[in-house]
């Protein structure tokens, strides 16, 4: 099986990236003006491409177009996030005998068709940034690839489970937009089941608490405290007293009274640093804990590392780095083949 | 034997789901999109969001739990369609014989209990092989089947910022922000979809089964990975932005008219600064660059929520799309529910039964060829389909059906106060 990739809206390039993972051969197509820069656009582009066979085919123009359907012709899969305008140049729907796969904005009909469409604007639209953020403050949108990386898998999925079926689709389409919507556990189902629209809560997800994050002494704790696990927290902090306190004598009382908690917890919390947090949380009290961690502290993690989940990628110029690995594996775990990253073909 | 239609590509594909809460469910409900026979099974008390003991307040229609709240709770119908309903109790040892017997006769399980639940219940992977050497198990517990931390207890809200999101996540380096949503659920429901269908691609070529682990501490890593990488190559870990962008500028969410109304808008380039510049009636020749904007990106926040403020923000989306601005209303459930476009692409499906209400649930982003799955399923009430499969599947009598029943090895109610009672003495 081969597998033939190309656009810039990262959301195919993720797409491949799991194919590659699972052992097929994928082939990426640059535009001749794809050349990654800053350090940013390396990273996304080390994460993304390591590993697949990489050309650069100018395809806006008409030779390039032509190199593209011969590619295209000796695949088996071809995976696109160009925005629909392109793909009705490339005559999509009959651009290939391979299976055709899309992930765009906004799908491949519709009056929003040829809006332009970002992680950022996606969120929004969706319903995730409305209900992410501060109560009285802007809200908030996620820093990562998140819409791009959803949808990369939602095409994955569906356009492996056709391609080994029965009766494989000619074309599959992505909506990136009905991606967000389609992964949004709190905000429609919220109106649709009471009329009421769910709103930013800050760090607290509001329906039962203490759940929310907290300051301690070097960082942030998160606490995930259902009804079940309220006397192993009061155990924890050492305030037995809480027990016998009204104000938090049940799961609805806790969340009358979620500001007093609150200051308890912050204050109960800042003696200990982020790992004595799990220690004693986690380890001791069987707790649903976690802390905020560095992104040097999860590299640096002795339980990712048993787990061999860090891949090596040798990046010229620069030496050894790690990346994460797949996203599920075999058990046991075993170590990832060592990578090379080569930056695009200029030929 | 049923035959795999164009939308319905699992067709023939049969998944034993013992999944709860979030994650597992999402992961099995696009299975079942995708035409899986998708046999959710649970205890009768269930866990998770139809927890049996206690209605989740207001979570459901109209608020109302009515008599059968567990068959009623929104957030399980919307996660569980195009499911089975069998209720077995897997604690006692019929219960756990039927279980095999049904592993036999399916393709893979999956489930997100904790690490060690499985083999606690007698049911782990070599079980599982022993029933049917071809078994494709999913397990997805917090973090992971093995290592020094696979024993901890984990929930989506707890594990995301053990991923390393929550340190690059705010509206300033001293004000760090989760998602307030256990996003490693939905980044686990996901990729257990691609790590199923993965597992059934390679059986298809090796003939073999396998054991797959997903933690949902390392999917939600995985979705951070070029920050990982960034943080290597610079030797610092990216900053905290709030809401704009490393490459883009300006990029943010901006003021609109009305109550707690927002518009989001993002410049990628030049021209779109341009086109941006030429709506907003503002003097933008002062920042001709990408490297001008970020340094002025305060300024320009001001100019531009300063105009965006006076604007309905889906008018000015409007406009601002016309122009080849990516711009996006910060949209709340009403306005995602009525958006003409997802309206206009059929995205919603709406689904109900005698028991509840029909509402409008999140659809599937995939079309095949163009079309929407068809022939979609409400989610299974506790036990709806306990005759059926044992009957069908395990060509089981009615006498034994019954008796089963009797025992209270499946059910299609949750245990009486004295049911309860009897249990807990026993």
């Amino acid at each position: 099986m081969r597998v033939l990739e190309f656009g810039d809206n990262i959301a195919a390039g993720y797409c491949g990236r799991l194919f590659h993972q699972y052992g097929i051969e994928v082939v990426r197509v640059d535009l001749s003006s794809d050349i990654a820069i800053s350090d940013i656009e390396r990273s996304l582009d080390i994460f993304l491409n390591t590993g697949k066979r990489r050309v650069a085919i100018d395809y806006r123009t008409e030779e390039g177009r032509e190199l593209l359907a011969r590619l295209a012709q000796k695949s088996d899969l071809v995976v696109t996030d160009c925005l629909p305008a392109l793909l009705d140049e490339l005559d999509w729907h009959h651009f290939a005998d391979a299976m055709r796969v899309s992930i765009t904005p906004f799908g491949l009909d519709g009056p929003y068709r040829d809006w332009q469409g970002s992680g950022h604007i996606l969120q929004a639209m969706g319903g995730y940034t409305y209900i992410i953020g501060d109560p009285n403050r802007s809200p908030l949108s996620m820093p990562m690839h998140y819409v791009e990386y959803q949808s990369g898998q939602f095409a994955y999925a569906a356009a492996l489970a056709s391609f080994i079926s029965d009766s494989p689709s000619s074309e599959i389409e992505v909506s990136m937009l009905e991606t967000v919507m389609t992964l949004s556990q709190w905000s429609t189902i919220y109106w649709t089941m009471q009329q009421k629209i769910r709103k930013r809560q800050g760090n607290r997800m509001g329906n039962v608490h203490p759940v929310s994050l907290y300051r301690c002494k070097d960082g942030f704790v998160y606490l995930t405290i259902v009804p079940t696990f309220w006397h192993n927290l009061v155990a924890m902090i050492d305030r037995p007293e809480l027990l016998d306190d009204e104000r938090f004598s049940s799961a609805t009382a806790r969340l009358d009274n979620m500001d007093a908690l609150d200051d308890i917890l912050n204050e109960s919390f800042l003696d200990l640093t982020m790992a004595e947090c799990l220690e004693l949380g986690q380890r001791k009290y069987r707790l649903p804990i976690g802390t905020a961690m560095t992104l040097d502290q999860v590299l640096d993690s002795e339980h990712l590392e048993a787990r061999h989940y860090w891949q090596n990628v040798t990046v010229p110029g620069h030496g050894k780095i790690r990346m994460p690995g797949a996203a599920f594996r075999k058990t046991p775990a075993m170590a990832q083949p060592d990578l090379t990253y080569a930056r695009r073909d200029d030929g | 034997m049923r035959v795999a239609t164009m939308d319905k590509p699992l067709t023939g594909i049969r998944i034993i789901d013992l999944t709860h809460v979030w994650a597992g469910p999402l992961g099995t409900r696009i299975l079942g999109d995708l035409g899986a026979e998708v046999l959710k099974i649970e205890t009768d008390t269930a866990r998770g969001l139809r927890d049996m003991r206690i209605p989740t307040p207001g979570m459901y229609p109209g608020g109302d739990p009515k008599d059968e709240h567990w068959n009623r709770h929104g957030e399980f119908n919307k996660l569980n369609r195009n499911k089975k309903g069998l209720s077995i109790n897997l604690k006692t040892d019929e219960g756990k014989s039927i279980f095999l017997a049904l592993v036999e006769q399916s393709d893979v399980v999956i489930e997100n209990f904790s690490a060690t639940a499985m083999d606690r219940l007698g049911l782990g992977y070599q079980s599982l092989r022993d029933a049917n050497p071809n078994i494709i198990y999913v397990a997805m517990p917090g973090f992971g089947t093995a290592g020094p931390d696979s024993d901890f207890v984990a929930f989506g809200p707890s594990v995301e910022p053990m991923t390393g999101l929550t340190a690059m996540m705010g509206y300033s380096e001293e004000e760090q922000h989760t998602t307030a949503m256990g996003l490693p659920d939905a980044v686990a429901g996901v990729t257990a979809a691609a790590a199923v269908v993965t597992a059934i691609a390679q059986r298809k070529e090796t003939g073999q089964g396998q054991h797959l682990d997903l933690p949902l501490h390392e999917g939600t890593i995985n979705l951070l990975g070029e920050k990982y990488i960034e943080a290597q190559l610079t030797g610092s870990r990216p900053a905290v932005l709030a809401n704009r962008s490393a490459s883009f500028s300006p990029q943010g969410i901006y003021p609109c008219k009305g109550d707690d109304e927002w518009i989001a808008i993002s410049c990628p380039d030049d021209s779109t600064w341009a086109s941006l510049v030429s709506i907003l009636a503002i003097e933008g020749d002062q920042y001709p660059t990408m490297a001008a904007r970020q340094q002025h990106h305060d300024q320009l926040d001001e100019l531009i929520g300063s105009f965006t403020r006076q604007c309905d923000k889906h008018e000015l989306m409007v406009r601002l799309q016309e122009a080849s601005v990516p711009a996006g209303a910060v949209q709340k459930a009403p306005d995602v529910l009525s958006d003409p476009h997802v309206l206009d692409r059929d995205y919603f499906v709406e689904m109900g039964g005698e028991h509840i209400e029909r509402v409008p649930y999140p659809g599937s982003p995939v079309k095949f060829d163009g079309q929407r799955a068809t022939n979609w399923q409400r989610a299974p009430k506790l036990g709806e389909h306990n005759e059926e499969v044992l009957r069908d599947v395990l060509g089981m009598t009615d006498t034994e059906i019954s008796r089963l029943r009797d025992d209270g090895v499946i059910a299609n109610l949750p245990p009486t106060i004295e049911d309860s009672r009897r249990r807990s003495k026993n």
